[in-house]
């Protein structure tokens, strides 16, 4: 690596840029100024612990403590999906748990089998920022997914009853919500995805490069992570939803209206 | 094949309101049974009672004289073809798709209507032919209801359900809606309404009003 590094104190002025939007929150009374400096927190602490994990970790280099942080990984995401999603945490965190651990769990495999090889997957070095990535980036989509599925169950709830006595089955009548849920999470992603290259860079690519990467390895990587960030929130939305019907609909195909949290 | 729906010394409370106490209806096979009562009267309680969207407080729901549990009113909503109050919900897109809409359900596949079989059940009804190509959303309320009462009919199902099927239609509809509702034969139907047209055409009649 021959990459030129960053100061603490470059980083630290570099980062005042964000009293901008702290301070457009604030005028424009938004109520998001207190979850931006919680979230941003949470972020910079994170990652400041994971830098110090994987150096401690690159030395250690074990699977099961690896793994271990996956997990951990796995359980903080579907915390936080479960919270934004406006559901409460005992009828959704499930569902997202067994969504993202699929993603996990698939995207594990292509990795394994396809991109680093089984030898490397359980490395610190490609496990745990390569199963950050892809957790990380399924959030958004998750989140506008599941929200946009339950709300308009929600507020559609008449015609769903209605297509229940024109005869359609439980999955039939949920077809256009998981419609609805895909368009809203996936349409954003799909329009930025056709861009990317010509109007902006990702961020793990520049990152590569800024440290001393050859462009073509990091382009290498960034495309068959954008891929699967994809594929692996695609595979969450999907898992999360088909599960979720056990939980939100009782024995009679009703919805429970107990899920919602109330605003 | 149903035979009868019975609900039987049912209790119901609404807001702290008691809506029913001990209320006992049978909907059988061959009756037109008409519910009676203004708005709040328990009409759609009743109705959503009898599909399994709601539950008495205390009292049984029958189904051909066994005490319904989840699988037999799933059952029965395969066998029913419901005529919302509320008929904006139930389409988008051309009058044509929304029509055609509920046949793409597995269970009502091998009903799927041709063409001619929609434009005699459109003109029965009293709508002109150029309405299938027409947005739903652009269409009036009264056309909207006739459409509803279309696609019930192409259904053709045993249980057939119109919640307050007269509302905005003029009195000429009213009657086309009211003799084509009276001609229909070996069916359990239940008409929730107010309007005196069909009060006529029911066989049986439960007064909520008088509960």
């Amino acid at each position: 690596m021959n990459g030129y590094d960053i100061s603490w104190t470059s980083l630290f002025i570099g980062s005042l840029i964000l009293l901008v939007p702290i301070y457009v929150f604030y005028y424009f009374k938004t109520g998001l100024v207190k979850d931006t400096l919680i979230a941003f927190g949470r972020m910079i602490i994170q990652l400041m612990l994971v830098g110090l994990y994987l150096e401690v970790i690159f030395e250690i280099d074990s699977p099961l403590i690896n793994l271990t942080w996956v997990l951990v990984m796995i359980v903080a995401a579907s915390l936080t999906v479960s919270k934004r999603s406006d559901l409460k945490l005992k009828f959704i965190f499930v569902p997202i748990l067994a969504g993202i651990a699929t993603n996990v769990v698939i995207n594990g495999c292509v990795y394994g089998f396809a991109v680093i090889g089984t030898e490397h997957i359980f490395e610190a070095r490609y496990l745990i920022p390569i199963m950050g990535m892809i957790i990380g980036n399924t959030l958004n989509a998750a989140i506008i997914g599941i929200r946009t599925y339950f709300n308009q169950i929600n507020s559609e709830y008449e015609k769903l009853k209605y297509d229940l006595l024109c005869g359609a089955s439980l999955h039939e009548a949920l077809m256009k919500f998981n419609t609805g849920a895909y368009r809203e999470a996936f349409n954003p992603v799909i329009a930025s995805t056709a861009v990317i290259g010509l109007i902006w860079l990702p961020g793990m690519m520049t990152g590569q490069i800024l440290s001393g990467s050859n462009p073509m390895t990091a382009i290498k990587y960034q495309v068959i992570i954008i891929i699967t960030i994809f594929a692996g929130s695609v595979i969450t939305i999907f898992t999360t939803l088909a599960l979720s019907k056990k939980f939100a609909f009782d024995e009679y195909d009703n919805l429970k209206t107990e899920i919602f949290n109330k605003k | 094949m149903f035979k009868s729906i019975e609900l039987q010394q049912v209790y119901k409370n609404f807001t702290e309101r008691e809506l029913f106490a001990g209320l006992d209806i049978n909907f059988k096979v061959g009756d037109i049974h008409g519910l009676i009562g203004k708005s709040g009267s328990g009409k759609s309680t009743i109705v959503n009672m009898i599909c399994g969207f709601d539950f008495p407080d205390s009292g049984k729901v029958l189904i051909d004289g066994k005490i319904a549990e989840a699988q037999d009113f799933k059952m029965l909503r395969t066998c029913t073809a419901y005529v919302p109050q509320n008929v904006n919900i139930i389409g988008s897109g051309k009058v044509r798709e929304t029509i055609q809409s509920s046949f793409e359900f597995k269970t009502n596949k091998a009903k799927r209507p041709n063409n001619e079989q929609i434009l005699m059940v459109i003109k029965n009804l009293g709508l002109d032919e150029s309405i299938l190509e027409s947005e739903f959303k652009s269409t009036s309320g009264g056309e909207k209801q006739r459409i509803a009462i279309v696609i019930a009919t192409l259904l053709d199902k045993q249980i057939m359900i119109f919640d307050e099927p007269s509302s905005g239609l003029d009195d000429r509809s009213k009657a086309i809606v009211a003799a084509y509702i009276s001609n229909l034969r070996d069916k359990i139907i239940i008409i929730s309404t107010h309007d005196i047209v069909l009060k006529e055409i029911c066989t049986s009649i439960t007064d909520l009003e008088q509960k």
